[in-house]
């Protein structure tokens, strides 16, 4: 593929060329109709595995919002997503209608306009929850209000389960039950330590720890894949949105709490874990979900389990860095992460092992 | 050879000037992103610098100690035991990083055999393997000290 003019060999392309591009991208498609223009195209730091733009389109005195997911450059990132998966998963979701999503609008699909595949999307009018817990000194926070948003998430999450499967594009994956689901996401486990460059016990240990504990059985359902803080926006009226659906799947519909659990214990916001029977509760209430389906210790087994998706990725990136394919910082960093991950895993077992009267327990 | 500065030192000091003279003058936000996680990856490398070789050398030789008394006793199976005497009959040619590196990939397997097993349902077994498992990332965590999450929004003020 040609590489669009105004990008360099490190793959970084400035505002202004971006500007350019989604100008002609988006007179393209008949969406600068009218004199529109766009404006205030700035790059956004925080993505791991996006590079993301937000960008406005100015038409007759009205605005409208808009946000970039492209892929990076290649081998330049932990999480290595596919753009085509991504935008059918989001038109079918809106097509469906139950979950809040922002709005797919337009989708460069192998990068030929726009330099690198991407997708655009509406920008939700809404703040993270860190940056909302930010707003305000530890002695000033409204505890009540942090409690209802514990709630709303737990709602928005629930919501997922409502999702019909049948509905998700036919190429997304669909184990035929629960048990082949879990059964191969602990095989996958073992298939990263496999192909890894030295022999990582811990990972065979989760293995065999999470196939000798799995708790009771949940239908499965859409699963976000990344649910995390900076992935839930919230609007002026208390709405919550899910951004980032790159890693979504069919799969338990614990992981996202469970993942969120686990972002958590590297975050300042930790309002689930402050409310987590309230959200248990909630979410049960939502779903249909037993006590002994959802409680805070199945919970904590989902913390370890959910952490795969991201894992895996971020073990083929390193591998990658081993045998020297890539030499990219954020990839390199991960090695820094990692004592993190494998850390608050041996934690949350040794917690679920010494916790009398649980579920999930050896 | 001059040993003195030590190499985490001099690490050190390159990730000290970078933070105190590079990273102030630098306004693009991803860019600074990239220098942060430049720095911390430093910082573990000083770290891995000090003490890697001798912790490698420890876990392996607490791995061989700790699986040799469990084999003794009858409680692992044959592809534990396998690996263990592969690593019995280790011994690194030198200290150099591959050759230490290759060492502890062997005690690495053993280690890994046996948490395979540990659920099968011997407790001592499965307390032995967590005990290593657990020494194992207590030195992960010493080379990152205190986790920050680079970039991420979070710790963006």
């Amino acid at each position: 593929m040609e590489q669009p003019s105004g990008v360099a060999d490190s793959g970084v392309v400035t505002a202004d060329v971006m500007t350019e591009r989604l100008t002609r991208f988006l007179a393209a498609r008949g969406a600068l109709e009218g004199g529109g223009v766009v404006l205030g195209v700035r790059r956004l730091i925080g993505g791991y595995s996006r590079e993301m733009w937000f960008f406005d389109v100015t038409s007759e005195g009205r605005t409208e919002s808009f946000v970039l997911r492209m892929d990076p450059p290649e081998l330049t990132t932990m999480l290595v997503t596919d753009r085509l998966q991504e935008w059918r998963f989001l038109t079918a979701l809106q097509a469906e209608g139950t979950v809040r999503i922002p709005g797919p609008r337009w989708i460069d699909e192998r990068g030929d306009e726009l330099g690198r595949p991407a997708i655009i999307m509406d920008r939700v009018p809404g703040r993270n929850t860190l940056e909302l817990w930010r707003d305000v000194a530890d002695e000033d926070r409204d505890l009540v209000l942090w409690e209802a948003r514990a709630v709303g998430l737990a709602k928005l999450l629930a919501s997922y389960t409502r999702v019909g499967l049948d509905s998700l594009p036919a190429s997304v994956e669909q184990a035929v039950s629960w048990s082949d689901y879990m059964a191969g996401c602990e095989e996958r486990w073992r298939s990263i330590e496999a192909a890894y460059p030295e022999p990582v016990p811990l990972l065979r240990y989760i293995a065999g720890w999470l196939e000798a504990n799995r708790p009771e059985a949940a239908p499965l359902s859409l699963v976000h894949g990344d649910m995390q803080p900076n992935n839930v926006l919230v609007d002026i009226e208390e709405n919550f949105y899910a951004v980032d659906w790159e890693m979504t799947h069919v799969g338990d519909p614990r992981e996202d709490l469970g993942w969120w659990l686990f972002t958590e214990l590297s975050n300042p916001a930790p309002f689930v874990s402050l409310f987590l029977d309230r959200v248990c509760e909630t979410y049960r209430a939502e779903t249909g979900l037993t006590e002994s389906q959802l409680n805070p210790d199945v919970l904590r087994y989902f913390t370890v389990a959910a952490s795969l998706g991201c894992y895996e990725d971020i073990m083929e990136q390193l591998t990658a860095f081993a045998h020297g394919r890539t030499q990219a910082t954020n990839v390199g960093y991960v090695a820094v992460a990692l004592p993190f991950m494998h850390s608050a895993w041996l934690r949350t077992l040794a917690e679920l092992m010494s916790a009398p009267d649980q579920e999930v327990r050896p | 050879m001059i040993t003195t500065p030590s190499t985490s030192q001099l690490v050190r000091s390159v990730s000290s000037e970078l933070r105190a003279k590079v990273l102030p003058e630098i306004t693009d936000p991803a860019l600074i992103v990239e220098v942060e996680m430049m720095l911390s990856v430093l910082d573990m490398a000083a770290t891995r610098a000090d003490h890697e070789i001798a912790w490698m050398l420890q876990e392996a030789a607490g791995i061989d100690a700790a699986l040799s008394e469990a084999a003794a006793a009858g409680r692992l199976p044959e592809p534990v035991r396998d690996a263990l005497d592969a690593l019995q009959s280790s011994q690194p040619a030198d200290l150099s990083y591959p050759e230490v590196q290759r060492h502890y990939g062997l005690a690495s397997e053993a280690l890994a055999r046996a948490a395979e097993f540990a659920h099968a349902g011997d407790q001592r077994v499965q307390s032995l393997v967590w005990s290593l498992l657990e020494g194992r990332v207590n030195h992960e965590l010493a080379t990152i000290g205190a986790y920050v999450a680079v970039g991420r929004s979070e710790n963006q003020t």
